[in-house]
């Protein structure tokens, strides 16, 4: 016997599933495959191997796709992050900058996937020129970094070789500070 | 309060940004670095592009009347005064129930560029007549990717009138008694009329032209034509606003559907022969609508009829609809009610009493039947049924006539029967 309040919840799901429209529901399954592939890629050692990780995995990324404005975003591109160092630092797996790169630009398909999805209401039709506008913008920022991580890759010593000492760390909390302060001067500025 | 603000999706590119950055410098590890990269990039490139000004947006709808299932077109105009494109621009456009629109009204989610503008188009059908709004319309732009959120437009709604459809109808020339001077119904005064009543002798005063020469000659004396004067009729519809029943739908009515297409219908046929008609509504407001003649008094009518509707109010009307200003003596008083209080039934019984030509034009549409709640529910309706048939006996017994809507002549043999009550001597209560 289903309650009165179980029953009301139904059928304003089912409300919710027929109003949906396609096109916002693309950007979530955007941000479900890219934190599915994100999260994968992270996982480091013994996790590869037990079957249920990867069931944790994908209800960990769905999440995200069902609430694209909440914390959980955040939440779950940081632990992505940390699970990524975490198992180069316990179990030694060096991925390298290609590796680092790939999980950078599912990162941040995951990142502007939900920011779209954010601004989308479910029920609401898209003119052509949303979906285009976000794929070229995404493009072009991540060849911009595979660019970027071209350069660097050419710029720094190899690891190991001791050259550069505490240049490259202060140059990068510099940039961390710098990246602070230009954004809070950018919001200060609005209108 | 800021025109644009931060969405959580900057707050969150800042986060792994400075996460990313300080983990990497910290741990002396490139690879953070690249990850951090994109959201660097894209940060950035986002926020120089940010705009400073709100879009615009307005709402045109071309023509603001129609009538029944007429087109209804607009558009919702979106532009962007900034030099910055929007990434998407929301619209979200409310309608009345009875509006149908094929697009145009929902969500919409575009893009705009910087200068630019873009148009919603609205293109849809009226269902129902009254006073209907298209909107208001909820505009909401992002920028810079979705980092940038601008606060919430709200463009008015825009009010449309549509009018009830005049169902056909055509009454013969049947009315009880003419009131006033000059109109298209015979009289029974003689005057200077076109319908010939007979042939007289002639009087000082008589016009030449009138002077039947044939009948003159064979008399050795002036006889003239004469006529009968033309007079108009004053027609008053009460409308029966107590109550609705059934539910409004192309094809099938509702009473209070009904009864404002039947009014209209009738006072389109009575005001283009020349009559007065005036229109009162039977309900806690008592609205009226004076008494004219011609086509300006049709369009006011159909513009008063657009606020007709039934109000929940326990104020029972008052007498004052028997008063000799509302409704004059010699009017013909059409009763438009499905008979469903028994208010109205005996308000229709004390203006016959009183001796008012009234009619009562039922307008409960057939189809019409509650909801089966129970097992009693049938035999509870056949029950009310013949309640209903043994009302509209009696009110036949005490000179109402009833009669149900069925448009085109549906009232033409009660009229005659009406006409010929009215010519016949009465006692009434005064």
């Amino acid at each position: 016997m289903i309650s009165p309040r179980t029953e009301e919840m139904l059928r304003r799901g089912a409300g919710v599933l027929r109003r949906t429209a396609p096109g916002p529901m693309l950007f979530r399954l955007t941000a479900l495959l890219a934190g599915t592939a994100a999260l994968v890629l992270a996982l480091a050692g013994p996790m590869r191997g037990n079957p249920w990780t990867y069931v944790v995995v994908l209800a960990v990324a769905l999440i995200p796709a069902v609430r694209p404005g909440g914390p959980w975003v955040t939440v779950v591109e940081l632990g992505t992050a940390g699970l990524w160092v975490f198992g180069d630092l316990v179990y030694r797996e060096g991925r390298g900058i290609a590796g680092a790169l790939v999980l950078g630009a599912l990162l941040y398909l995951h990142h502007s996937a939900c920011a779209l999805a954010a601004a989308l209401p479910n029920d609401g039709r898209l003119g052509p020129g949303v979906l285009i506008g976000w794929l070229t913008r995404t493009g072009v920022v991540l060849l911009g970094t595979a660019a970027l991580t071209v350069v660097v890759v050419l710029v720094l010593p190899p690891a190991g070789t001791g050259h550069g000492g505490a240049l490259f760390p202060a140059l990068g909390m510099f940039a961390a500070v710098a990246a602070g302060v230009a954004v809070a001067y950018l919001l200060h500025r609005r209108r | 309060m800021y025109d644009w603000v931060p969405t959580r999706a900057l707050r969150r590119a800042v986060a792994m940004l400075l996460v990313l950055l300080i983990a990497g410098a910290v741990l002396g590890r490139i690879d953070l670095v690249v990850v951090a990269a994109p959201f660097a990039i894209g940060a950035v490139w986002g926020l120089s592009r940010r705009p400073r000004l709100l879009p615009t947006a307005a709402l045109d709808i071309s023509g603001d009347v129609a009538g029944e299932g007429g087109l209804i077109t607009g558009r919702i105009a979106i532009d962007n005064p900034d030099r910055a494109p929007l990434t998407s621009v929301t619209v979200r456009s409310h309608r009345s129930e009875w509006l149908r629109f094929e697009r145009g009204t929902g969500t919409y989610v575009t893009t705009v560029y910087g200068g630019g503008g873009t148009d919603v188009l609205l293109h849809g059908r009226a269902l129902r007549w009254g006073r209907h709004r298209i909107g208001p319309v909820d505009v909401r732009a992002y920028a810079a990717d979705g980092l940038m959120r601008s606060r919430s437009i709200r463009v008015p709604s825009h009010p449309v009138r549509i009018y009830p459809t005049t169902q056909p109808f055509d009454a013969s020339d049947a009315m009880p008694k003419a009131a006033g001077i000059a109109g298209t119904h015979r009289s029974r005064r003689p005057g200077e009329g076109g319908e010939l009543s007979g042939v007289r002798p002639f009087q000082p005063g008589d016009r030449l032209r009138r002077v039947d020469w044939r009948v003159s000659l064979r008399n050795r004396e002036l006889y003239v034509n004469a006529t009968l004067s033309e007079r108009d009729a004053e027609v008053v519809l009460v409308l029966d606003v107590l109550h609705e029943a059934g539910r409004s739908w192309p094809g099938r009515p509702s009473v209070l559907d009904t009864v404002v297409r039947a009014s209209a219908a009738v006072a389109e046929h009575y005001l283009h022969r020349g009559d007065r008609v005036s229109a009162l509504e039977f309900g806690p407001s008592m609205r009226h609508l004076r008494s004219a003649t011609g086509h300006r008094q049709y369009l006011t009518l159909l513009e008063w009829l657009l606020d007709v509707r039934v109000v929940a109010s326990g104020a029972a009307p008052t007498s004052r609809l028997l008063s000799h200003r509302v409704l004059p003596p010699n009017a013909l008083v059409l009763f438009l009610t499905p008979l469903l209080d028994e208010t109205s039934s005996t308000m229709l019984a004390t203006m016959a009493r009183t001796g008012r030509f009234v009619l009562a034009v039922e307008c409960l549409p057939p189809g019409v039947r509650p909801d089966r709640t129970s097992e009693w529910t049938d035999l509870a309706y056949r029950l009310w049924l013949m309640e209903r048939e043994n009302l509209m006996g009696r009110l036949r017994e005490v000179g109402v006539p009833v009669v149900p809507w069925r448009g085109t002549g549906s009232l033409d043999e009660v009229l005659r029967d009406v006409t010929r009550m009215a010519a016949a001597p009465r006692a009434v209560l005064r």
